[in-house]
């Protein structure tokens, strides 16, 4: 039997289409946060390159040793750590990184906090930290001419089977 | 079929580059705590214990009085033309922080260049010679790694430690290559509309301590 590359290209990119279709639309559905983790203050709950995702929860709700994201004021930047301490009355938390040997400096006030750790995904972080050194419209940039270039090398391979289809019959 | 096949890959390309959108796109995450700056007046940049915000900014229309060169080892007017804007900056906390700086030339003047220190680090008083001991090489290549800290946070930076106050300078002048057409015609440059700015961080992620 023989295995055409083009077909196990295409079967290949199907159940990659499907699968990252799947996950995407289950991450908006549900309303999950996702953030790519860039450093180990975490280790070993999460890791740098893996993305957490995480869901608004009431702050109620916190407890003691959940991991929670919390924004910057301008909300551009995040932190995600463990909850240590509770302060009910100025409802605000204490955070702690895993990996650091002290509480988090400042504690954190209920506005601040985006959500609590649903679950994270090892490695795909790193697609986010990869584009880091990009900016965004660079990043579009780039993600247009690979979708080109995809769309190439299929109409390439397309070309390539019907000349050989016209060369075969032709003999 | 072959046809339905042939629409469906395009449609799937592009699908699997907008799922890897999704996720290229996302925000990050990190221990590194930005630090929201007190800015007391035009010049000084006080920050206590580290939140997580932003930076202080400041403008200038700034007024070159020449071009020059810094690659040159032997332009010897370097520190006479070179503008030096001087941000005292003072950790408050009680973590040591670093200090990051930028500078981005908002007009369309060319030629600008900018590099920071700090009154701990300069040399002999001279911005030539500070650059010159704290770049591998006179390149811009060189020069950008350095200043890229803004950024990345991977460029140079100056650690204060909580309770140290020091004068963070940024220096900027104009590359004299990239502006002597301009300056054939006339003897003076046109004024730059550059924006300073300072990032502090916390100096160290708790996972690197272990």
């Amino acid at each position: 039997m023989k295995i055409r590359f083009r077909n196990v290209l295409f079967n290949f990119l199907a159940i990659l289409t499907v699968i990252a279709v799947a996950f995407v639309g289950f991450n908006l559905i549900s309303g999950a946060k996702g953030y790519a983790v860039t450093s180990d203050s975490m280790a070993q709950e999460l890791v740098r390159g893996d993305i957490v995702f995480v869901k608004e929860v009431s702050f109620d709700e916190l407890q003691v040793g959940d991991v929670i994201t919390v924004k910057s004021t301008n909300g551009k930047y995040h932190f995600t750590h463990r909850i240590v301490e509770i302060d009910l009355q100025n409802r605000m938390v204490t955070t702690r990184g895993d990996a650091n040997n002290s509480d988090d400096p400042m504690p954190s006030e209920e506005e601040r906090i985006v959500g609590k750790m649903w679950y994270s995904v090892p490695l795909l972080g790193y697609l986010s930290i990869f584009f880091l050194n990009f900016s965004r419209a660079t990043g579009l940039i780039i993600l247009a001419t690979v979708a080109v270039a995809l769309v190439a090398i299929n109409s390439v391979l397309v070309r390539i089977k019907s000349k050989k289809k016209r060369g075969d019959s032709d003999e | 079929m072959s046809k339905i096949r042939k629409i469906s890959a395009v449609l799937m390309a592009l699908v699997l580059v907008m799922c890897t959108g999704y996720f290229s796109l996302m925000s990050t995450t990190s221990a590194w705590f930005y630090n929201s700056g007190v800015v007391d007046s035009g010049d000084s940049f006080v920050f206590g214990d580290l939140s997580v915000d932003t930076s202080f900014k400041t403008k200038s229309e700034i007024v070159f009085d020449g071009a020059t060169k810094f690659a040159d080892k032997d332009e010897v007017l370097f520190d006479k033309v070179v503008r030096v804007e001087e941000i005292t900056v003072f950790n408050s906390g009680t973590v040591p922080a670093r200090i990051y700086a930028d500078a981005v030339n908002n007009g369309e003047g060319k030629g600008f260049r900018w590099f920071f220190f700090s009154d701990i680090t300069a040399v002999d008083g001279s911005v030539k010679k500070t650059i010159e001991a704290s770049l591998p090489e006179l390149t811009d290549e060189a020069l950008n790694a350095y200043n890229v800290g803004a950024d990345g946070n991977s460029g140079h930076y100056i650690l204060l430690n909580p309770g140290e106050i020091t004068t963070v300078k940024i220096a900027s002048w104009i590359e004299y290559d990239e502006v002597k057409d301009e300056l054939k015609g006339s003897a003076t440059l046109d004024s730059y509309d550059i924006e300073f700015t300072l990032i502090t961080t916390q100096d160290v992620d708790g996972a690197a301590e272990r």
